[in-house]
């Protein structure tokens, strides 16, 4: 995503929060393709993934004048309420999801690795090589959390650890990745 | 005041997704309520945000962006009107799991179709939710309307409004009790694939004004019956 496209979003998601349907179409027409990404992979069934999208849509049209153009680019605020969405249905869900979810973790991970998309963003490699530095488990982990919405137990399951020991795996791992970002800033 | 070692924790994994229930609550009320802490997610946001970025893009189906069209704006205007076949995707979308109205719309589906046609509409809040269905008939030259959904509130009234096909104003096809039926005289020569039909909430005997004065509640394409 370039600095026009950007510029282009901003234009969009301004237009939605004066209510302008066209602004708002325009933005589902330049995002909804990421975002449904982003839904699917937390919540494996289409249905589910397309009612996240749709209730995250309707929050951004509910709350486009309140994006903070100095606190996150257009397409990272949006990225949040649609995860924020889809592990909410996933919660609810329940379990049934996480049997589902067991087979696509490879792919998951490995996808990261050779994006094409890393090329063009400095901030995916850097932040790929914090993750590397994590050691293999617990990056598992975050990952698992972040592009899945796996929840503790889930986690907890998954690599026979308590879910104490699982939340402290998270949180060191993050704590690391934040030294690594931000010092390599 | 800069955060707590705890408290910059607990926006990460509020960012992450694992909190637990109870952990949710406290990181809500701090979101709202402690700039510091809301500051401290969006920044753990942005540092997470490039693995999303990265993710393939996959199409949705187009019912996503027809239910969100109709939802941010009930089709009150004429110029929302969408293409039929569009609207239909987008009502069937709507109507799937709906078990216990499947019964009442398939009386409707289901009706003789005399030549020169007849056309369906489901009229629905901008929550999907249907209120009433209708039925043109070309051949009976009538305009039926029945209620699906709840009755209107004391001292209330439903009152059913034509729209579009290229009339500047709503005009009233009466009040709707359980049921309604008028001739299609009253559509004025509208092309009726085009018209909209809608249902406003009303002081009791109907809109005094002869234009909606309450809010428009349900509305629908009316959509040739195959």
């Amino acid at each position: 995503m370039d600095v026009h496209d950007q510029a282009a979003l901003m234009q969009c998601l301004m237009g939605t929060a004066r209510g302008e349907r066209e602004a708002f179409a325009e933005l589902y027409r330049r995002t909804s393709g990421k975002l449904f990404a982003v839904t699917r992979r937390i919540l494996q069934r289409v249905d589910l993934a397309e009612e996240a999208l749709q209730e995250s849509y309707m929050r951004i049209w509910n709350n486009a004048a309140r994006y903070d153009a100095v606190m996150a680019t257009p397409m990272t605020w949006m990225i949040a309420i649609a995860r924020h969405q889809a592990i909410d249905i996933r919660r609810r869900v329940g379990e049934r999801m996480t049997a589902q979810a067991a087979s696509l973790d490879d792919v998951e991970i490995t996808d990261i690795a050779d994006t094409e998309a890393m090329e063009q963003a400095p901030e995916l490699a850097r932040l790929k090589t914090c993750l590397e530095g994590l050691g293999e488990q617990p990056r598992t982990m975050v990952l698992l959390a972040y592009h899945q919405g796996f929840s503790r137990e889930e986690l907890s399951a998954r690599f026979d650890r308590p879910v104490a020991t699982i939340k402290t795996i998270l949180r060191r791992s993050l704590g690391a990745l934040k030294e690594c970002l931000d010092g390599a800033q | 005041m800069a955060l707590s070692e705890e408290e910059d924790a607990l926006a990460a994994e509020y960012v992450l997704g694992t909190l637990s229930a109870e952990e949710l609550r406290i990181a809500a009320a701090h979101l709202a309520g402690n700039p510091d802490f809301a500051r401290a997610v969006e920044a753990w946001e942005r540092r997470l945000a490039p693995l999303a970025h990265a993710t393939r893009e996959q199409v949705p189906s187009p019912a996503v962006f027809e239910t969100l069209m109709t939802r941010i704006a009930p089709a009150s205007a004429p110029d929302t009107v969408v293409s039929l076949t569009r609207k239909l995707a987008l009502w069937r979308a709507a109507a799937v799991g709906l078990a216990a109205l499947a019964a009442s719309l398939l009386v409707v589906l289901t009706l003789p179709r005399p030549e020169g046609g007849q056309f369906v509409a489901v009229l629905q809040s901008d929550k999907a939710q249907p209120g009433f269905v209708a039925t043109v008939d070309l051949v009976r030259h009538t305009v039926s309307v029945r209620r699906v959904g709840e009755a209107a509130p004391a001292a209330h009234a439903y009152e059913l409004w034509a729209l579009g096909a290229g009339r500047p104003a709503p005009e009233s096809l009466g009040v709707v009790n359980a049921s309604l039926v008028v001739p299609t005289s009253r559509l004025k020569g509208r092309d009726v694939g085009a018209t909209l039909l809608a249902i406003s909430l009303e002081p009791e005997g109907g809109s005094p004004t002869g234009q909606p004065t309450g809010p428009i509640l349900f509305t629908g394409s009316l959509l040739p019956a195959e």
